[in-house]
């Protein structure tokens, strides 16, 4: 799993590529935790190259929308494969996330404040 | 080794094979030669009647008994000849849901669903405890992480079974028995369970089921053991249209759930007079 970083305005991107599994899961922590500290404002988690992701790497996700949710950050993530959508469909949390299709909508969103 | 995404890419890639397997129980075969094989992402049904075997198969196929002759490949690795240590490095790659859950009684619902996390994974207590609730959600059973298994139904432990099974997120999973005893509603989730995990995450299923209904429901393949004067050997393998078709009499008893046809009930006359009176 690789992870990348650039701002685009007001909003931090971090872009995600490979397997959040069981082993990669707390590299993407100690990047979340390290925003969280930061109280970076508006976070969106580019999920267009990543291939799987497990139980781990979505109790990852949880944990930083709960920090984010203490400094009224706020997150999306975008251009989800499939499969990975699937994952966050199975245990309904694609109703806790905002999801969105493509990284112009989310930033949309999150620029408008909507996420 | 593949990564997680290689393994599901390959539908053609076999995840597990069978190779003239026999088990030989007090002189008597109670698996004969078998061979067969499943395909990674599919949800392949282990089907026959009491005593004909399927447990004892499911048993080898996780490596908790050795055959008596013959092979299991699990992942492209012989697991038959392996030693204890080098199985576990085997087993984290599946999940076993056993037919009647198999939860540890001293521990929560929680605990129990959090074991194989805690004893194989780095994952921090804190976010066991998400995974434990996301496990929990799959299966129905929100908010009960703090129960003991004796404080729920028999039908509640079997999903907590299945939480704990799905645990490590398996690329493998072997159920025995999974819906029986529960509920038509809770079937169908089990079953609707089976094949989002297979179809949308790409998990591979092996599932021992003498449930007709729920096997046709999620099944890819199929295969029937014998039982009786055909104990031992496989009776038909294919799609679930193929079994359907299949004019073989003894499969189309077991499917039609018929009393009356080459499945033997009780012994014929013969022998029964033989083993009752001593001479056979």
């Amino acid at each position: 799993m690789e992870i990348t970083e650039k701002a685009d305005g007001e909003i931090l991107i971090l872009s995600v590529s490979g397997e959040i599994d069981l082993n990669q899961s707390p590299a993407l922590r100690t990047a979340l935790r390290a925003k969280a500290a930061a109280k970076t404002p508006r976070l969106l988690l580019d999920f267009a190259a990543v291939l799987y992701i497990d139980s781990s790497g979505l109790a990852t996700l949880i944990e930083y929308y709960q920090s984010a949710r203490a400094f009224s950050g706020k997150l999306a993530l975008c251009s989800l494969a499939p499969r990975v959508r699937s994952s966050f469909d199975l245990v309904r949390l694609s109703e806790v996330f905002s999801i969105f299709p493509d990284r112009a909508s989310a930033c949309q969103a999150l620029t408008s404040g909507s996420s | 080794m593949k990564t997680k995404t290689e393994k599901t890419a390959d539908a053609s890639d076999v995840i597990l094979e069978v190779r003239d397997l026999v088990q030989i129980f007090n002189g008597r075969a109670v698996l004969n030669g078998l061979n067969f094989k499943v395909r990674r992402g599919e949800t392949f049904i282990i089907m026959g009647g009491s005593g004909c075997g399927k447990t004892t198969l499911l048993r080898i196929l996780i490596g908790a008994q050795k055959p008596t002759s013959g092979s299991v490949h699990l992942f492209g690795e012989d697991i038959t000849g392996l030693e204890p240590w080098e199985l576990d490095r085997v087993r984290l790659r599946f999940g076993m849901n056993f037919q009647f859950g198999a939860l540890f009684q001293s521990m929560t619902v929680g605990e129990n669903i959090a074991l194989p996390l805690r004893e194989h994974s780095r994952v921090d207590p804190s976010l066991i405890e998400m995974v434990v609730k996301m496990k929990l959600e799959l299966v129905g059973l929100t908010g009960f992480e703090n129960f003991k298994p004796s404080e729920i139904s028999g039908g509640m432990r079997k999903r907590v079974g299945l939480a704990r099974a799905l645990a490590l997120d398996p690329e493998l999973l072997f159920s025995d028995e999974p819906t029986s005893g529960l509920d038509p509603v809770m079937t169908a989730v089990v079953d609707q369970l089976t094949l989002d995990s297979t179809r949308k995450i790409g998990v591979t299923a092996v599932v021992v089921s003498h449930d007709m209904t729920s096997a046709f429901r999620i099944a890819t393949r199929m295969l029937m053991l014998g039982s009786g004067p055909r104990q031992g050997e496989i009776v038909a393998e294919g799609t679930p249209e193929e079994i359907k078709n299949n004019p073989d009499p003894f499969l189309q008893q077991f499917i039609r759930g018929e009393a009356d046809g080459p499945i033997p009930f009780r012994l014929s006359q013969d022998d029964y007079l033989k083993h009752l009176l001593g001479d056979g």
